[in-house]
């Protein structure tokens, strides 16, 4: 599922400023980001971290400048491919709409009139991530844990070369997350540039090799400097 | 045969029920009903636009329907309710047109026909119109099917695959006011968003795919329009509004069969 050479992007932001009516979302925001590294990025609820990779993706008219570097070597894959796993929201469950389905519209172009057969590497990556016995059944219908793991196998089986995540890990179970997080070193190390929102400290301390704290503005945080302050729900209240 | 306004009547109501069909599966499963008939609503406003400069009735209905869809997405994306905005547009829409209506001094016009619909009269050049527009819809609808459909599951996974879910927006809003421009000389404006929503929604339980349910809403439509036709041809009614009947009918004979199939029956997705 993941390529042994990624031409991961070099992300560059310069006074990123976003605005929605009178309310400022985003201010001031110049950050870099090196290929082959793996960021987090933390902050309070409503502070614009999903605002900031919405803006990264090219979904929010900026101000400022967004420029993605990707290297041109031949050897590498998934240069100017971006795979994003947006944060776990409900499904219509009454939408008639399989796993299958949902599969084969987001690997091809071509419209999907009717079922067809999927190629063997989605069926490959379909056993690794245990839903190969799932196919027909309707996404609404997925537990959480399910849906992020398709979520993040369509997110590789796209080739990219830098994924986007917000809050991957949310509904996943131990194994699900020891798993996720396997295959997301896997793509660090071949030279993916990742993003990641995230709530875990722990989990960032673990992972991430630069960590941004995202409240209007943006810093970098030294995740071991955290104190965490709502430490029942994982959530974090304050950094000192 | 064209000669015949029984043939026009039947051929103009089944182009009608073929693109209506389908985007009616995007109007239920986007839960877009108030928002095709605000869409609806606004052809009032582009009739009288269209008859005070002399211009086709298609072209100036077309052009305010997708003046107000594209108004009520931007607007509402802007923060504002979405259903608020729709009930001050859509009212304010058709009080505006039906003003600007009563200043048209010269020109007679039959409002019935246009609110309810007056299948009967329509002309050759009339059907090239429906079926143009049917077949643009439905052209439109089959090559951008799964944008539409992934972005209609959740716009952010739309994005996660590649697609833009403002531009799939786009196309259902421009193909709404084309089904708008169309089907007002069949079931007229009152009774449009009812055709684009009684067969999807009667569909919905015979299908266990979103193709299928395009194909069942497009039979069902085409079935109740020619009942509808006849209908109103033996029993003398007006024939939108019988149309829109026998839609009804078939929702309410559906549904009530299906709750009565025993449970292991229910392949359905209701």
């Amino acid at each position: 599922m993941v390529c042994k050479n990624i031409a991961g992007p070099n992300l560059k932001l310069r006074n990123v400023h976003f605005h929605l009516g009178n309310q400022i979302l985003l201010k001031d925001i110049s950050v870099e980001f090196t290929r082959g590294l793996w960021y987090g990025i933390a902050g309070p609820n409503g502070g614009g971290k999903s605002t900031l990779i919405k803006t990264i993706l090219g979904l929010n008219n900026h101000q400022g400048s967004i420029t993605l570097d990707w290297p041109s070597s031949p050897e590498l894959e998934g240069a100017g491919n971006i795979g994003y796993i947006p944060q776990l929201l409900p499904f219509d469950e009454s939408l008639p709409i399989s796993v299958r389905d949902y599969l084969l519209m987001s690997l091809s172009t071509k419209p999907v009139w009717f079922k067809r057969g999927l190629p063997i590497e989605v069926e490959n990556a379909l056993e690794h991530i245990q839903l190969k016995d799932k196919l027909e059944r309707r996404i609404g219908d997925l537990s959480g844990g399910e849906r992020q793991r398709l979520m993040l196998a369509t997110a590789l089986l796209q080739n990219p070369g830098l994924l986007i995540l917000d809050e991957p890990m949310t509904g996943l179970d131990e194994q699900g997350k020891k798993d996720s997080l396997e295959l997301l070193n896997r793509f660090k190390v071949a030279g993916g540039t990742i993003l990641m929102i995230e709530h875990d400290w722990g989990l960032i301390r673990e992972h991430c090799n630069q960590t941004f704290w995202v409240d209007k503005t943006i810093r970098e945080v030294d995740p071991s400097q955290i104190q965490i302050t709502q430490a029942p729900s994982g959530d974090v209240g304050a950094v000192s | 045969m064209f000669d015949d306004f029984l043939v026009r009547a039947v051929l103009a109501s089944v182009g009608v029920a073929l693109a209506a069909a389908p985007l009616g599966c995007f109007v239920v499963w986007r839960r877009m009903a108030y928002f095709g008939d605000a869409t609806a609503h606004s052809a009032v406003l582009g009739i009288a636009l269209s008859l005070s400069f002399s211009t086709p009735v298609f072209l100036g209905v077309l052009i305010v329907c997708m003046i107000m869809a594209i108004t009520v997405s931007s607007l509402s994306e802007r923060g504002i309710a979405m259903d608020t905005l729709l009930g001050v547009m859509s009212h304010s829409a058709l009080a505006i047109g039906l003003v600007a209506v009563s200043f048209l001094s010269g020109v007679r016009i039959d409002l019935m026909s246009y609110l309810f619909g007056d299948i009967l009269a329509v002309g050759k050049s009339d059907l090239f119109i429906i079926w143009g527009g049917a077949a643009l819809v439905l052209v439109l609808a089959a090559l951008r099917w799964n944008g539409l459909l992934l972005s209609t599951l959740n716009p952010d996974l739309a994005l996660a695959s590649g697609y833009k879910p403002k531009h799939e927006q786009l196309i259902l809003t421009i193909s709404l006011a084309i089904v708008v421009a169309v089907a007002i000389k069949t079931v007229g404006v009152l009774l449009i968003v009812a055709m684009l929503i009684i067969p999807a929604a009667t569909a919905r339980v015979l299908s266990s795919t979103p193709e299928m349910m395009a194909i069942v809403a497009g039979v069902l439509a085409i079935s109740a329009s020619l009942i509808g036709l006849r209908g109103s041809y033996v029993l003398d009614t007006p024939t939108g509004p019988t149309i829109i009947s026998v839609c009804a009918i078939l929702f309410v004979v559906v549904n009530l069969g299906y709750r009565l199939l025993p449970k292991k029956l229910r392949k359905g997705i209701s």
